[in-house]
């Protein structure tokens, strides 16, 4: 058994990357077993510093079987076990191991992107209807409660086995919107007898639901075109409103993560794995824990596109009654929290690798055979959500892009919500976002100050420096005009 | 893994990178023979907490997990519910404790305002909380989804009392 030591505040030496002006490394020392890649910034750099993200990118680059170098994302920050906005691989036929931690509790935690047939311009003073109407419709903050009523057991079984395609049945989706689900919606192989009696019970009553934190519903406007090519493809134009999405698996997911740690962390001993950090628990992917694991998150991912695919009939609903159109068709729907297997080219040759994306979303270039045909000539959509009262970016995955083919997955918090709460007071952060345009309907006020802007890092320097690191690039940019917060 | 080449060779000086927070930074607890607070963490919430026993210990990390999103103690007589943990390492005790009071919130609706347990003399933990419905607080930050084992401790003795941190998500 090997020795897998925490490093050791002071052993992890940061120094900039000759492969590129916004990588940065940090060579292997004690027993990483591969260095630690961070795309980041000068500007972003310093930030990365004040929390233990660095510390935690090197504890990854521990894990059995992982392969070319634990990654961060310029949205990095300090996590659990795994650092938010970090991506691992491992070889999965020499021994690359399965981490729970490396998902994250939130399985499928991620974002979409609603188009409208509607100007900034024509919605008008009809926004604030709209936003009383999304404010009464979307469900939100503690306890049960969801948009989609579920009949019994078994249909929230179908929810898990079938993802999107369940809400299909339900009359919560189109085949539009299926296809413009990551995995079409569906995440193969995801088997509900691995999803525990208690997961179930949490899981039953929130299917169409926000949750609370950082997950919020906005209604946005188009503000600026990059790309203008790909963002006609991707149906989009300057003053267009649409509709972004963030939220995932809600209790469900986060239960069925406690019960997969808690048995690889029993198992480990059994593999000869030792981990530097217990929220890093794992099993090898070809192991009766790693497979079970691998399904019952497959089925917390399903949960999620569903439970993203009931919030936007209900907001079809609110456009609807607010304004007299539910025309809102899906750019795209993608995780942010999830692991993958996946083929990649290392060291010269193809290999089936595990690849773990924590705050961190995948970004298939052009042409790849899981894009829907419509997307395929142009690349993933990358949906970047920002912090609430900033930006946020529709970007797309290029060739050949980086990191497994992945990119950032928001803004990235930089402080703490205490140092936030001691900065911002939520009731005058209300008034000064609704000063400026945007319509806030939040549950409480300490809940909005502890996700102002001031806490996150700068979107804006995050995804040019996605961009210039070549992991994806800006097709447009949208700025929110309402918001309503969990 | 597919890297992007850049020609222009990096001219910086290299950074010592040595977080500023120290990993398992040495905590100092009030006086007082038991208590609980909050510690900043970056994206989710960190509960430190100590007591005379390790119930009372559990006690106070419950408390300030409930103190972490919401005011209040309702309206309506609160109802008990059996909160127990049996027999296991206190770390797991507590764990356990805090996921029983997560899940309740989630499946029942309801908030616990208070805690009344005791250890058993074959080492488990046993008692009640009380509860009202959710809609009977104010609900004043993030809820907890989950607890996780990052740098989770529960330590002690009856002799010197017990403290736990333990980092939850919310």
């Amino acid at each position: 058994m090997s020795e897998r030591t925490p490093l050791a505040v002071g052993q992890i030496r940061l120094r900039p990357d000759e492969r590129g002006h916004d990588r940065w490394r940090i060579d292997p020392v004690g027993s990483m077993t591969v260095p630690g890649i961070v795309y980041s910034s000068d500007a972003l750099i310093s930030q990365v510093r004040e929390d233990q993200a660095l510390r935690q990118v090197a504890n990854v680059a521990m894990l059995p079987g992982i392969v070319e170098a634990s990654v961060a994302m310029p949205d990095v920050h300090w996590g659990y076990g795994f650092p938010i906005g970090g991506v691992a691989a491992t070889d999965v036929e020499d021994g690359g191991v399965v981490s729970p931690g490396g998902v994250g509790f939130d399985i499928s935690c991620g974002v979409r992107l609603l188009v409208s047939g509607l100007g900034a311009e024509e919605l008008g003073p009809r926004l604030v209807r709209l936003m009383d109407v999304l404010d009464r419709k979307i469900p939100r903050g503690l306890g049960a409660g969801g948009v989609w009523h579920l009949r019994d057991e078994h249909q929230l079984l179908s929810v898990l086995a079938e993802g999107a395609l369940a809400a299909l049945g339900a009359g919560l989706a189109s085949e539009a919107d299926l296809a413009h689900c990551e995995d079409g919606g569906v995440l193969q192989d995801a088997d509900p007898s691995q999803v525990s009696e208690r997961a179930l019970a949490r899981g039953f009553g929130q299917v169409g639901s926000l949750g609370s934190g950082n997950h919020f519903l906005e209604v946005q406007v188009v503000e600026e075109i990059y790309d203008p090519g790909i963002a006609k493809a991707f149906g989009l134009s300057r003053s267009q409103v649409c509709v972004m999405i963030h939220c995932g698996s809600r209790g469900l997911g986060h239960q069925i993560c406690s019960d997969h740690v808690r048995t690889m962390l029993a198992s480990m001993p059994r593999y000869g794995i030792v981990v530097p950090d217990a929220q890093l628990a794992c099993a090898p992917v070809r192991s009766e824990e790693g497979r079970s694991y691998l399904r019952a998150m497959a089925a917390a991912a399903n949960y999620g596109r569903a439970n993203r695919q009931a919030l936007s009939s209900a907001v079809r609903d609110a456009f609807r009654e607010a304004l007299g159109t539910a025309e809102l068709s899906l750019l795209y729907d993608v995780s942010h929290n999830l692991a993958k297997l996946e083929e990649h080219d290392v060291e010269g040759g193809r290999r089936l690798l595990c690849v773990h994306r924590k705050g961190a979303t995948r970004a298939l270039p052009p042409g790849h055979s899981d894009l829907p045909d419509d997307l395929r000539p142009h690349g993933q959509p990358v949906l970047v959500p920002g912090s609430m009262g900033t930006a946020s970016y529709v970007l797309v995955g290029v060739e050949p892009g980086g990191a497994f083919s992945s990119a950032c997955h928001g803004a990235g918090r930089r402080l703490s919500r205490h140092a936030a709460l001691r900065q911002v007071r939520g009731r005058e952060l209300r008034r000064e976002l609704e000063a400026s345009g945007v319509a806030v309907r939040a549950r409480s006020d300490r809940g909005l100050a502890e996700e102002a802007p001031l806490a996150y890092k700068d979107v804006d320097e995050v995804v040019a420096t996605c961009e210039r690191a070549g992991l994806a690039r800006r097709v447009a940019r949208l700025r929110p005009l309402g918001v309503v917060k969990g | 893994m597919a890297e992007a080449q850049d020609s222009s060779r990096v001219e910086r000086a290299p950074v010592i990178a040595a977080p500023e927070v120290a990993p398992q930074e040495a905590v100092t607890y009030p006086a007082s023979p038991a208590g609980h607070r909050l510690v900043p963490h970056t994206a989710d919430c960190i509960v430190e907490a100590w007591g005379p026993g390790r119930a009372a210990c559990v006690s106070e990390a419950l408390s300030a997990l409930v103190e972490s999103f919401a005011s209040g103690t309702g309206s309506s007589e609160p109802r008990p519910m059996p909160l127990d943990a049996v027999p296991a390492g206190p770390a797991d005790q507590l764990v356990s404790l805090l996921e029983d009071l997560i899940y309740v919130m989630d499946v029942f609706s309801v908030v616990p305002v208070g805690f009344r347990l005791v250890d058993t003399e074959d080492g488990g933990i046993t008692g009640e909380m009380d509860v009202v419905p959710v809609d009977e607080v104010e609900e004043v930050g993030p809820v907890p989804k989950a607890v996780s084992y990052h740098e989770l401790s529960m330590t002690g003795t009856s002799q010197r009392g017990w403290r736990c941190r333990v980092l939850v998500d919310v």
